[in-house]
């Protein structure tokens, strides 16, 4: 095993001189043959799939950089804001779904399928769904003489219902299928019955179900997205609902294929409330400080945390709905020395006031409770998810799990007369272990003055904490630091982690488990070229990402 | 059929469909009687935290098929206590020590290699059991559900918080709402004799079809213009399609199956862990493995899993945590060792409480009949819970197994890694000695999969061959 230590650097070492890391190349301590077998893909899988050869687009940017062409599933919370749009309803079926499948953190991703379990909810929620709108149904599907047009009457709802549903026309094909189905309600039955069977059946069908990015369904080098398809990429990956009504004229009238169209819609979507929580909900998956409604805390340990954990949440949202007006600034996100509380959070913060106040000694989000609560255990801390968090999540640095190395992977014992950093400073004594953990350990062992919900801690178990470290990753931002504070103002600064944010971004709209590499440095010499000061900014990097090619165009698989 | 016959029998018996369980014992009393093979069934249980070793391994006294269980403050106790439940299913256990989850990753990841078999890398490589004999095998085809999972307060399907793995180990969600799972049994079972019912009933699956000919039609469109990998979504999605079309087909075996009372929603306010489920934990565990046997009972399905969960976010994890294991509780260890006795009690409350919903369970099958047809797999992610040890997890096969396994005995598997060797190496078996043979869950999988039928030598997906093989002394 002990070739393995120096594997681990030397790899690490190699990728930080590159120009750019490879997108998902694993850092392998163990194993470095599996970095290319396991997660990284088959060069030659994405460009030349079928013996395509590469072309360049007009903007330059080369077919090898553009993501495939696929399908994919609404996510939950996708899916409520479609049928909310689509029948007014206030209902959010898809919270009682199972919950999204994630890629690189993200619940915006390809891989999300119908299993079996999903697809009897989807049923049940279509039905209430269904059960709903009939109640109105001379707002959803008007019949001024059901009795003796109601099959005219039902044509005209499915000429209109279907095409807002699937996001485009409907085919010849498709709209015999949709009136055989109004039959088989509405023979033996009634007018309201067939409506109820189209509503039913409408929103379990595929067209409603996955967005494609097929285009013409041709398989070619460069495919053009439909314009109905980039309307609803707009739509769904900045405000994570369908197309409004100025997206699908800009559809109908042929622009988006337009850069600057795309952008001009992609900054009004995101000045809108529902902008606004998508890029709210970026950040938090970012960081993965969505789960706080997940994370539990042993409650004889930390008694306050139930009564603080949606104060906690909100505390992100607001935190990060704040800094929106610098247009979400990755300066502002990791290096604010202040946020906005509730009295109850103040109070355990140990400050005076509630709103926004000063916190000089919680430098932005990943001093904020949130991060801190998510990634540590129960009981205890847990250095060891905060430091793979910072690699990954703000270096962009991917460390393998232990999988690999073959062995039983023991935590270190509980020890009453022990810290918690010197429990696991054990890592540092096994050479197998060192490779990785003296790269994550430091990073982690920064936070040790916040406890398990972000607390301030002096003592654990009862001795002082330690909270000084020495980062050595080999990133800007290495050096000495006496807690997670200053730190945190370090990354802040960081060029690397200002590069790495936007990676981040790219890989959630990009919603691919193996996104290209030649895709994500097309994707960061754009942002690049941009002034610094657009280069920090979520709202800009997003707008960005719309005027490329990348996102109009697709390539064969 | 024989099956036919009990019917008869229980429309002699006049029973309506809301007859009781009573009903259901007499027909498979005469179902048996008639020596009809009842369909084999399998249910994975999963349960938190390890165990207490101190009161569960063997002892001293004990042999293979001489044991004790019943001693005070033993977490097995259940399985020996017919004043609670109804018999003593000592019989029908095999308990064995000793065996290693070789997930190669942390404790809590570790559930996900229970069923697959598979080292952990983010989630598992392959399949669960569960779903290789229902699917794979085909052997849930012909039942309402080809499988189902079921669990209680976690919803998410992360590796280390579902034991239901599809193909590829894509992680399958499972169901903690009662109602749910109670409408994913028993929905659109007509109640009663009453026509009218029937005929709603009828109508309700008409419906339903032309509805999965709609989504079916659609599927069939999208797919010619997409490629391979696409293609394999919208394969899961008719997969799945056609298994919620079993919904609309008119349910055959009502007549030998009571629909049991739909779950009264007031029991349960809430359900999700961390989010004020924990109190009502124990009712909807019963509920769930009430149906779960009913529904058995019933032959819609015959696959299934059960996500155990405890008070999780309340003081269980710290009693784990601070669990201090003595080295008399260990496995072939018979020195007292260092360690706190009233650590082990403690643990082993909650070890007990997690076997009693297995016992109820288990008592559940019995007077449906069909617990000798039927196979438990209850296993947990860990040993050792403070050192979340994937090594000497506590191993329980229950039920009957339609005679594949010899119940009614306990097994110890070779000793492996020390307790206090910190990194268990299995390059390196001469570090420290002799200790490495890992007994890895594989075997079990093997073993089980053998009993339904399954022509295979591995089951799983491990680098070392760790994955061959079935575990000796089950047959």
């Amino acid at each position: 095993m002990a070739r393995t230590t120096m594997v681990c650097l030397q790899m690490l070492r190699s990728i930080r001189s590159a120009f750019i890391l490879p997108a998902l190349a694993a850092i392998s301590c163990s194993s470095p043959r599996l970095s290319g077998e396991q997660v990284g893909e088959d060069p030659g899988a994405s460009t030349d799939p079928g013996g395509l050869s590469p072309v360049v687009l007009p903007g330059g940017t080369s077919s090898v950089s553009l993501l495939p062409a696929r399908i994919r599933r609404l996510t939950n919370a996708e899916y409520n804001r479609s049928v909310q749009a689509l029948l007014g309803t206030t209902q959010t079926p898809g919270e009682g779904f199972p919950p999204d499948t994630r890629q690189h953190g993200y619940t915006t991703n390809e891989a999300q399928v119908v299993d079996p379990v999903l697809a009897r909810q989807l049923d049940s929620a279509a039905v209430s769904l269904a059960d709903e709108a009939v109640t109105r149904l001379d707002e959803v599907a008007p019949c001024a003489d059901p009795a003796a047009g109601a099959e005219a009457c039902a044509q005209a709802f499915i000429d209109v219902f279907a095409p807002r549903a699937y996001r485009r026309s409907i085919t010849e094909e498709e709209r015999a299928a949709l009136l055989a189905l109004y039959q088989s309600g509405a023979t033996g039955g009634t007018y309201a019955e067939g409506v109820h069977q189209l509503i039913r059946g409408i929103l379990q069908s595929p067209n409603f179900l996955y967005l494609t990015e097929i285009g013409s369904g041709e398989q070619v080098a460069n495919i053009q997205l439909a314009e109905h398809e980039i309307a609803s990429q707009l739509a769904y990956l900045l405000t994570g609902g369908p197309p409004d009504e100025e997206l699908l004229a800009s559809a109908n009238a042929g622009e988006l294929g337009n850069a600057d169209k795309r952008m001009e819609h992609a900054r009004r979507l995101l000045a809108t409330d529902a902008g606004k929580m998508r890029a709210v909900q970026l950040v938090q998956e970012w960081l993965g400080i969505d789960r706080v409604s997940e994370t539990g805390k042993d409650n004889t340990v930390y008694p306050e945390y139930d009564a603080l954990q949606s104060a906690i949440e909100q505390e992100s949202i607001d935190f990060i709905q704040a800094t929106l007006m610098n247009g979400g600034n990755v300066e502002e996100l990791l290096g604010a020395p202040w946020s906005i509380v509730s009295p109850e959070l103040a109070a355990f913060y140990g400050v005076a006031g509630e709103g926004r106040v000063d916190l000089p000694e919680r430098i932005g989000l990943l001093n904020q409770a949130a991060f801190l609560t998510v990634h540590s255990h129960a009981v205890e801390t847990g250095p060891i998810l905060r430091g793979v968090a910072l690699m990954r999540r703000l270096g962009c640095i991917e460390i393998e799990l232990p999988t690999f190395l073959n062995v039983d992977i023991v935590p270190p014992a509980q020890d009453p007369t022990k810290t918690t950093r010197e429990r696991f400073s054990i890592h540092s004594t096994d050479q197998a272990c060192a490779a990785c953990h003296d790269l994550i350990d430091p990073l982690g062992f920064s936070f040790e003055q916040f406890n398990a919900m972000g607390g301030f801690q002096s003592e654990d178990n009862g001795k002082p904490v330690d909270s000084t470290v020495e980062v050595a990753l080999g990133l800007d931002f290495d050096g000495p630091y006496s807690n997670s504070n200053e730190l945190a103002a370090a990354m802040a600064l960081s060029s690397e982690v200002r590069t790495c944010f936007a990676r981040q971004l790219f890989r959630a709209q990009a919603a691919e488990r193996d996104i290209p590499e030649a895709s994500e440095a097309t994707f960061i010499e754009t942002v690049n070229a941009q002034p610094i000061d657009q280069q920090k900014a979520l709202i800009e990097i997003l707008v960005s990402f719309t005027g490329q090619e990348l996102f109009s165009y697709r390539t064969a698989q | 059929m024989k099956r036919s016959s009990r019917r008869t029998f229980l429309q002699a018996l006049g029973g309506s469909a809301f007859a009781l369980p009573l009903v259901n014992m007499l027909a498979d009393s005469v179902a048996q009687a008639e020596g009809e093979n009842l369909p084999m069934k399998f249910v994975g249980m999963y349960h938190p935290h390890g165990v207490a070793s101190e009161y569960w391994a063997m002892r001293d006294t004990d042999t293979e098929t001489e044991f004790d269980i019943a001693y005070d403050g033993c977490s097995l106790s259940p399985f020996d206590d017919a004043a609670t439940y109804g018999k003593s299913f000592k019989d029908k256990i095999l308990l064995i020590e000793g065996i290693d989850l070789t997930s190669r990753a942390g404790g809590h990841e570790s559930a996900g290699a229970i069923l697959t078999g598979s080292k952990i890398s983010g989630t598992p490589l392959n399949m669960s059991l569960d779903q290789y004999l229902a699917f794979e095998m085909g052997l849930g085809a012909e039942t309402r559900l080809a499988s189902a999972s079921l669990g209680v307060g976690m919803a998410q399907t992360e590796t280390g918080r579902t034991i239901s793995f599809g193909a590829g180990g894509v992680p399958l969600p499972k169901i903690i709402d009662p109602v749910q799972a109670f409408d994913l049994f028993f929905a659109g079972f007509a109640l009663g004799d009453d026509p009218e019912a029937e005929a709603r009933a009828a109508r309700q699956r008409a419906l339903g079809k032309s509805v999965i000919d709609l989504i079916n039609g659609d599927i069939n469109r999208l797919n010619p213009k997409l490629a391979a990998r696409e293609k394999l979504k919208l394969d899961q999605h008719l997969t799945s399609i056609r298994e919620l079309e079993k919904q609309f087909q008119e349910p055959t075996l009502s007549a030998a199956c009571s629909v049991p009372v739909p779950p009264d929603p007031s029991l349960f306010p809430s359900i999700a862990a961390f989010n004020g489920g924990e109190p009502f934990f124990p009712v909807i565990t019963e509920l769930m493995t009430d149906m779960l046997a009913q529904a058995m009972a019933c032959d819609l399905t015959r696959f299934a899993t059960v996500f155990l969960t405890d008070r999780s976010d309340s003081q269980d994890h710290a009693i784990a945590h601070q669990y201090s294991a003595s080295a008399a509780g260990l496995m072939n260890s018979p020195d007292a060792g260092p360690g706190s006795p009233g650590s082990w009690a403690s643990l082993a409350a909650i070890n007990l409480y997690n076997y009693k919903q297995i016992a109820r369970f288990m008592q559940k099958l019995d007077e449906f009949g069909i617990l000798d047809s039927t196979l438990i797999y209850a296993t947990s992610d860990m040993g050792n819970p403070a050192e979340h040890r994937t090594t000497n997890v506590p191993t329980l096969l229950a039920g009957g197994a339609s005679g594949r396994f010899r119940m009614g005995r306990r097994l110890r598997m070779a000793q492996d890694c020390p307790d206090d060797v910190y990194r268990c190496d299995p390059s390196e078996p001469s570090a420290g000695g002799n200790f490495l043979s890992p007994t890895p869950q594989n075997k079990i999988l093997v073993s089980i999969a053998q009993a339904f039928g399954a022509e295979i030598e591995a089951y799983g997906t491990q680098d070392d061959g760790s994955d061959q093989g079935t575990l000796d002394g089950l047959v």
